[in-house]
């Protein structure tokens, strides 16, 4: 169980942290979150944090949209999480959520003049999804929000009561989960995961320019298909039909890791389960977080390496 | 300062009204919420609650949107709500704040198995001072978020940080509002007010189906209008370059109550503002909401005295 939460700027017991009913950012969803994983290897006894200073360099751009202004860098609020990890003592794979919030009581709809906050904490996590191949898909009849509306670029708290309508909406259809489509009807991302599909040997991923987050996973799976695997990736739009053709595809994030797609729609991709090249970049993907791809480590902070953890960390930044 | 708070099915101090920080709504804004006003009648010493069912009834309807499971009715929560407010005690005007919100961790960014729970809050707020001038007012370069995606009809929790991109960036750009466009450029509403203007002497209004709040006070206003100052009242869609040329604009909502629109994008609207018909507008929705105008007493939920205030 969780123990600490870093809250109001200091690491306290996660049960002193609370706030009111009337904080900003619970009444109007005007926050941003990140999502990071640590995973733990049993053989070196390590855990690793994994693209740390990345995703909380992705944390502070999304609050630059809500014009929120934190006193920390993104490598001190990386710095601050290993802290954290370090006294929860986690010998498991685990996730780490930052939250920044909007701290003032329910006054204004607006973004200015109110004081921004952050807090993070840290749960044990394994799979997320309940299974991970052949997971039955459907288009959403819900749009993603746009990005002249919420934008799906960062992950602002407002916007996921839109991946919560998308989800169970599937959920309560019979399926695990959806594809959802821009307004103008191209293939975005899922619920709250991005998409990549298989066509004759071609990695294609919807652009950043299509409604979807721009996800560490999906940036780390295109670099892996590139520089590992050898393999082409296209970012291009997507057409819902062409869904239906391809070879495989996938989800990823940092919370469903890789999951394989084994229909959408009700029309079998492949074998229905998981395919080979999802299969391959599925291995190599657990390798290197878990630290066993050297090529790879400058994404991997050790949390426990008390000598070397500030070295490691100043490593990865440098590498990155 | 408010004292008290509705939670978890009681009334406790407000120091107790606390979430936790894993909470789902906290993260993925996944509630809705209601805002209805208290009104003080210093000649009758008497505090009247506006519509109280009416909003209780949209925020059970924006719960059910979001497949939340609330057990209570709209009079269940009136009557929770004149509890609250009668231990406060205001003897002043007061905006009380229902929220729905799934009392689950952040885990699962879905909607269903959600363990709904409600809290009120209510908290004073000064005597409303009439701005002569009227607001100015820019279209948004943000637009509304649309139906398909995250519903405007109810008040979700999420939607507003679209309703607080454009409310600051019209203010930080020197506007005091914004009006927002819909995904297909039509006119939605302000960033958290429905809208209103007047061509020719009719009162005009984007239609529900338009990305805009389903308002009590937008059905409050029509009504009104229709029955106390005779207006033809239309709702249909209305184009960018119509609010340039209407005579007279103004936002309503329980927030905003009325307020005259000066200028929209630096272009000024009648001759002076606001304009008659906004000012009669005005005076009639305050005389009804005091309980000074005896027909509409039906919207009016008086809350009794404390026996220690009274006494």
């Amino acid at each position: 169980m969780t123990k600490y939460a870093f809250f109001n700027d200091a690491i306290v017991p996660i049960d002193q942290a609370k706030v009111s009913v009337m904080t900003h950012t619970l009444n109007y969803g005007t926050g941003c979150f990140g999502g990071l994983r640590a995973y733990w290897n049993p053989e070196q006894e390590q855990l690793y944090a994994f693209r740390f200073v990345d995703h909380f360099r992705r944390f502070l751009n999304s609050g630059k949209i809500l014009l929120a202004e934190l006193p920390y860098a993104a490598e001190e609020l990386a710095e601050i999480t290993l802290e954290l990890l370090r006294k929860e003592g986690w010998r498991e794979d685990c996730y780490v959520r930052p939250l920044l919030y909007k701290a003032d009581e329910i006054i204004g709809v607006r973004l200015h003049n109110l004081r921004d906050a952050v807090t993070i904490f840290s749960v044990p996590m394994g799979a997320y999804l309940p299974r991970e191949d052949g997971l039955r898909v459907c288009t959403s009849s819900w749009r993603r929000v746009d990005d002249t509306m919420i934008p799906a670029r960062g992950k602002l708290v407002g916007s996921y009561v839109n991946s919560a309508l998308i989800k169970s909406d599937a959920l309560l259809s019979g399926y695990d989960e959806a594809l959802v489509l821009s307004q103008d009807g191209h293939v975005a991302e899922a619920s709250a995961a991005n998409f990549f599909m298989v066509r004759d040997g071609a990695v294609v991923t919807p652009p950043i320019t299509d409604n979807v987050l721009e996800g560490i996973t999906r940036r780390t799976m295109m670099h892996l298909c590139t520089q590992a695997l050898g393999l082409p990736v296209v970012e291009r739009t997507i057409d819902r039909t062409e869904l239906f053709l391809a070879d495989e595809a996938f989800l990823c994030g940092t919370g469903v890791q890789i999951a394989a797609i084994g229909s959408i729609d009700n029309r079998t991709l492949g074998d229905g389960g998981m395919g080979p090249i999802t299969r391959q970049l599925r291995t190599l993907y657990f390798d290197t977080v878990r630290g066993r791809r050297p090529e790879f480590a400058g994404w991997l902070t050790p949390v426990y390496d008390q000598d070397n953890e500030k070295l490691s960390a100043k490593q990865a930044m440098a590498a990155d | 300062m408010t004292k008290y708070a509705y939670i978890h099915g009681e009334i406790v101090p407000i120091e107790q009204a606390s979430i936790s920080l894993v909470n789902n709504t906290f993260h993925y804004g996944t509630g809705c919420f209601g805002g209805i006003r208290g009104y003080w009648n210093e000649e009758q010493e008497q505090l009247y609650i506006f519509r109280i069912e009416d909003h209780y009834r949209r925020l059970l309807n924006s719960a059910k949107m979001l497949l939340c499971e609330i057990e209570l009715t709209p009079a269940d929560l009136a009557k929770i709500t004149v509890d609250l407010v009668q231990r406060e005690g205001w003897r002043q005007n007061c905006y009380i704040r229902p929220v729905v919100y799934k009392d689950v961790d952040f885990y699962r960014v879905w909607l269903h198995d959600g363990n709904d729970d409600i809290a009120i809050v209510t908290i004073p707020v000064g005597k409303y001072l009439e701005k002569d001038d009227g607001a100015k007012v820019c279209v948004s370069s943000w637009r509304r978020v649309d139906d398909t995606a995250i519903p405007a009809r109810g008040k979700v929790n999420g939607s507003y940080v679209n309703s607080a991109l454009i409310k600051s960036d019209a203010m930080l750009s020197g506007y005091d509002e914004a009006l927002t466009l819909s995904h297909d450029g039509h006119v939605s509403e302000g960033s958290a007010a429905n809208f209103f203007m007047v061509r020719d002497g009719v009162l005009i209004t984007p239609p529900v189906t338009d990305n805009i709040l389903e308002g009590i006070t937008r059905r409050t206003i029509m009504e009104l209008a229709r029955e106390e100052l005779g207006l033809t009242v239309v709702e249909r869609p209305i184009d960018r370059t119509e609010l340039y040329i209407a005579d007279e604009a103004f936002f309503c909502g329980t927030g905003v109550q009325v307020a005259a629109i000066a200028s929209i994008d630096n272009r000024k609207l009648g001759a002076k503002s606001p304009g008659p018909i906004t000012s009669r507008m005005s005076e009639t929705y305050f005389d009804v909401v005091y309980g000074r105008n005896p027909r509409y007493m039906h919207w009016l939920t008086p809350v009794p005295q404390t026996a220690a205030v009274a006494g």
